[in-house]
């Protein structure tokens, strides 16, 4: 009778953990849990399953620490151009300052239009 | 309520087209979903919470699970199954993951595509993702119940359909409206509901296909 590997489903735990809330706190043991899990099914195949959540939680496990690479270096794009970004906006709103003026006239002189027809 | 080997082989010789056998597979479905409410709504909110939760990773052997669960319950096989059943779905780990996967983004790149298309696309796009989940509605049950693997299985359904596919679109979507009668409840319901869709199709596949 075939039980299933305590480190495949450590894997798999840790591997749900990760997406969930973690990141890579649990998303590198659900990766290390998850191949020791594997090449011990490998060796004892006869007595040890639990191959499919090892592999779930390897995949978990990358999913996590992949996403939190991207979210770190979005967050350190962001922090670079910020600043300047706020300063592209504050130009902006400089020049468009007169273009604004002269369409809220033409709105107001509009309305002041209808009302009098 | 199932037909034996040997009637199935006499429906295919008298007419090569599958019979699609709309009222008893649906009347069985819901009889079966009656019998076994309580395994196989408790199974569900377990899919679904760790479908959700993994951003759909688990999808995939979720599914097979409730799939070993229902073709557990009508092969009438003892022990009865129980929940925890439901975590048998990893055996089959790689394919049902790929097979969801895959064909989920086979669909979703499909109607976004026609999105692009106004008005007529829109349309379209819904009757293209029920073309797509009508072709591969066995798939996931070849893959849990004679360990096919993911692309072998998606073309066992798609030969299985294409011989009569209205019938079996028809019996799609009638299917998934029951199942998603429980959307109606403030969404939440759809966990209650959902298992009757599986109980239907798990029928008609158990009378087209045989016993492995």
């Amino acid at each position: 009778m075939k039980s299933n590997c305590p480190l495949a489903v450590w894997s798999l735990i840790l591997g749900i953990l990760s997406i969930f809330s973690c990141g890579p706190l649990t998303g590198i043991p659900a990766i290390i849990c998850g191949h020791l899990a594997r090449s011990k099914i490998k060796m004892e195949p006869e007595t040890l399953s639990g191959d499919g959540m090892a592999l779930a939680g390897l995949i978990m496990g990358y999913f996590s620490v992949v996403l939190f690479i991207i979210f770190v270096m979005l967050g350190i794009v962001l922090a670079i151009t910020a600043p300047l970004i706020i300063k592209m906006f504050k130009d902006m709103q400089g020049a468009a300052q007169p273009v604004c003026n002269i369409m809220f006239d033409a709105l107001s002189f509009i309305k002041t239009g209808c009302f009098c027809c | 309520m199932l037909t034996n080997k040997g009637s199935q082989k006499e429906d295919k010789m008298d007419n090569s087209k599958p019979i699609v056998k709309f009222g008893e597979w649906i009347q069985g479905g819901l009889s079966l979903y009656r019998d076994n409410f309580v395994v196989l709504v408790l199974a569900n909110l377990i899919a679904t919470i760790l479908s959700a939760v993994t951003l759909g990773i688990l999808s995939g052997p979720m599914l097979a699970g409730i799939i070993i669960i229902v073709l557990a319950i009508i092969d009438k096989k003892d022990p009865k199954p129980e929940i925890g059943d439901i975590f048998k779905g990893f055996e089959y780990f790689l394919d049902a993951f790929l097979f969801v996967i895959i064909w989920g983004a086979v669909s979703i790149a499909v109607t976004l595509l026609l999105n692009l298309i106004p008005c007529a696309g829109q349309v379209l796009s819904v009757f293209v993702s029920i073309f797509i989940s009508a072709m591969v509605m066995f798939g996931l049950f070849m893959i849990v119940d004679r360990k096919m693997a993911f692309w072998p299985a998606s073309l066992a359904s798609i030969n299985m359909v294409k011989t009569n596919f209205f019938p079996f679109a028809g019996l799609m979507i009638v299917a998934m409206a029951l199942g998603y009668v429980g959307a109606l409840a403030c969404g939440i319901g759809i966990i209650i509901t959902m298992p009757i869709a599986t109980c239907i199709i798990a029928l008609a596949y158990r009378d087209l296909f045989g016993k492995p």
